[in-house]
């Protein structure tokens, strides 16, 4: 009679990272940046912003695009599952780090998002970008990283203006005064350029000395 | 000489180092090398397994519960972080911060292990600078961020992880600098944060596949290190020539948790391979043999712990479910006549 031999075994401990690193990046030292601006080109104040990695369900995944960019956000922000702690930005609409998500590997393969939220005073918008990839699998040790190793553009877009803006840097550092061109959450939003709205003024004071004539 | 030792002295560049003892009354030399390392996209584990080179050795001539002294030594011109290494077998090594004096180096209590008349050696320890370079070396620098930066994860002995890579434009300083990796932009000194060789380096590569060269003298003798519960990355510690058997016994002479007829309790030996881990633990009753065998953790297939190499692992993940506990390295045996 052939015994039936029972082993109990112990599960492996946790591992010590057990996550997905996601390091995500707008702008690079000072050479190149598109920083996420708000209707007025400004860059969003990063005391009042975040960006998180996670995922969207298939069905609202594939309406994103279709959504109405200045009213849809608290949905977008409803829809989306975020999958660990938030990033911070490093300066105001710029951000360059690393998250940890997918702490036990659940989303492996599911959609790779980034969610930018931003607590305007008018209320909260959001930005999202489509990483272009899935959550990639852990290896044995629970761990797994993606860095896209670019910045993301306009062209990353899935909910937003998918055109870039014009960017006023004057409240960003002046190392970085030449990020002239950013990302920002509304389409149809006017953002004057810095030329067209000196132009602007001009031809307000010509009409003010001609009417004092 | 056996290939492995061919490979080991062509790897070493057949120098001998000479190291001065304190007292300058003995000299031993010690082989030296050096090793390439490539960091893949990813994750990458890995370990320094060719440190620095000695800066003393003796013998011991008293002990106390915090203390050990050499009477004939003089460690006045010493000033750093070193590591100390009892040679008697025990593989006992420790971290040493400052000298008591002259002739007195600080330690844990290690009355029931060391005794008098034992050797010791001391050797710098090995740092984010020493290693990688003040300036970052051939790391994927980051700019003004982790974007694109190869990041060095140093276990911090609690379970996580101190996290630093170069960035080429610090936002604290706006000048290149080495900078902790959480989020803090805190500029971060190199030569401060140490690497101590029992520990293996997390390098969570970026930017495509890149190498780094490690110089230094090679471990002759056995290595202690401490395993926390859980998940452990340590060095291999020998550059060339080690197997799991020499590492850790052809009959787990190393005293590592073994499990009985299945994984249940054991400690598992992690060796990273292209696409994921060969995995193995000791099992005391091999469900394949009914004795105690190295066993494949993924099969169950009795392991001849010779034929494990671990030449291309310079760092593994020993998995430890139990408690935290103190286990032994050993060296190839020929490293004796090196």
């Amino acid at each position: 009679m052939k015994l039936k031999l029972l082993v109990l075994g112990v599960a492996i401990p946790a591992a010590a990272n057990a996550a997905t690193n996601v390091t995500l990046q707008n702008f690079s030292g000072v050479s190149s940046g598109n920083p996420i601006v708000d209707n007025t080109g400004t860059p969003i104040d990063n005391s009042l912003s975040s960006w998180a990695v996670g995922t969207f369900e298939t069905a609202f995944a594939d309406g994103l695009s279709g959504l109405d960019t200045v009213t849809a956000d608290q949905a977008v922000i409803d829809a989306f599952t975020q999958s660990g702690a938030s990033g911070s930005l490093s300066i105001n609409g710029l951000f360059n780090g690393t998250v940890e998500s997918d702490s036990g590997n659940a989303n492996a393969n599911a959609p790779l998002y980034a969610l930018v939220t931003y607590n305007a005073a008018a209320g909260v918008q959001a930005l999202v970008f489509d990483l272009g990839r899935a959550f990639p699998t852990q290896d044995g040790a629970g761990n797994a990283s993606v860095d896209l190793g670019r910045l993301l553009t306009t062209d990353d877009v899935a909910f937003g203006n998918t055109n870039p803006v014009a960017a006023d840097t004057s409240t960003l550092p002046p190392p970085f005064a030449g990020f002239n061109q950013g990302i920002t959450f509304d389409v149809g939003a006017v953002i004057p350029e810095p030329s067209t709205g000196l132009l602007s003024l001009i031809a307000g004071l010509g009409l003010l000395a001609r009417r004092r004539r | 000489m056996k290939t492995k030792t061919l490979k080991v002295a062509a790897t070493m560049g057949l120098t001998a180092l000479l190291v001065g003892s304190a007292a300058a009354q003995e000299s031993a030399s010690k082989p030296v090398g050096y090793e390439t390392l490539t960091i893949e996209d990813g994750f990458n584990y890995l370990g320094l397994r060719l440190h620095e080179a000695p800066v003393a050795s003796g013998t011991i001539t008293a002990i106390d519960a915090d203390s050990i002294e050499d009477s004939a030594a003089d460690f006045s011109a010493l000033t750093g972080t070193y590591i100390l290494e009892i040679d008697n077998g025990s593989g006992i090594i420790q971290e040493v911060v400052t000298f008591n004096s002259g002739t007195e180096i600080p330690t844990d209590d290690l009355t029931g292990e060391v005794a008098v008349d034992d050797s010791y050696t001391l050797r710098p320890v090995a740092t984010l600078e020493s290693v990688f370079g003040a300036d970052g070396g051939d790391l994927d620098a980051g700019n003004a961020g982790t974007g694109g930066a190869d990041q060095v994860w140093i276990p911090d002995g609690t379970g996580g992880f101190d996290k630093y890579y170069y960035d080429n434009t610090n936002l604290t300083t706006f000048v290149a600098a080495w900078t902790n990796a959480d989020g803090s932009n805190a500029v971060v000194d190199p030569a401060t944060v140490s690497l101590v060789y029992t520990d293996g380096l997390v390098i969570v590569g970026a930017g495509g596949a890149n190498t780094f060269v490690v110089t230094g003298s090679v471990k002759l003798t056995e290595t202690n290190f401490a395993l926390s519960s859980g998940f452990n990355y340590v060095s291999s510690v020998s550059p060339a020539g080690s197997t799991l058997a020499s590492m850790f016994g052809t009959d787990n002479e190393s005293l590592l948790d073994a499990g009985n007829a299945g994984t249940g309790g054991a400690d598992q030996v992690w060796v990273p391979v292209a696409g994921g881990f060969d995995k193995y633990y000791y099992d005391n009753t091999n469900l394949t043999t009914f004795v105690p065998e190295w066993t494949n953790a993924d099969n169950g297939a009795a392991v001849d712990p010779a034929t494990v190499s671990l030449d291309d692992a310079s760092g593994l993940i020993i998995v430890n479910p139990g408690a935290a506990q103190s286990n032994s390295a050993g060296v190839p045996s020929f490293y004796g006549t090196l």
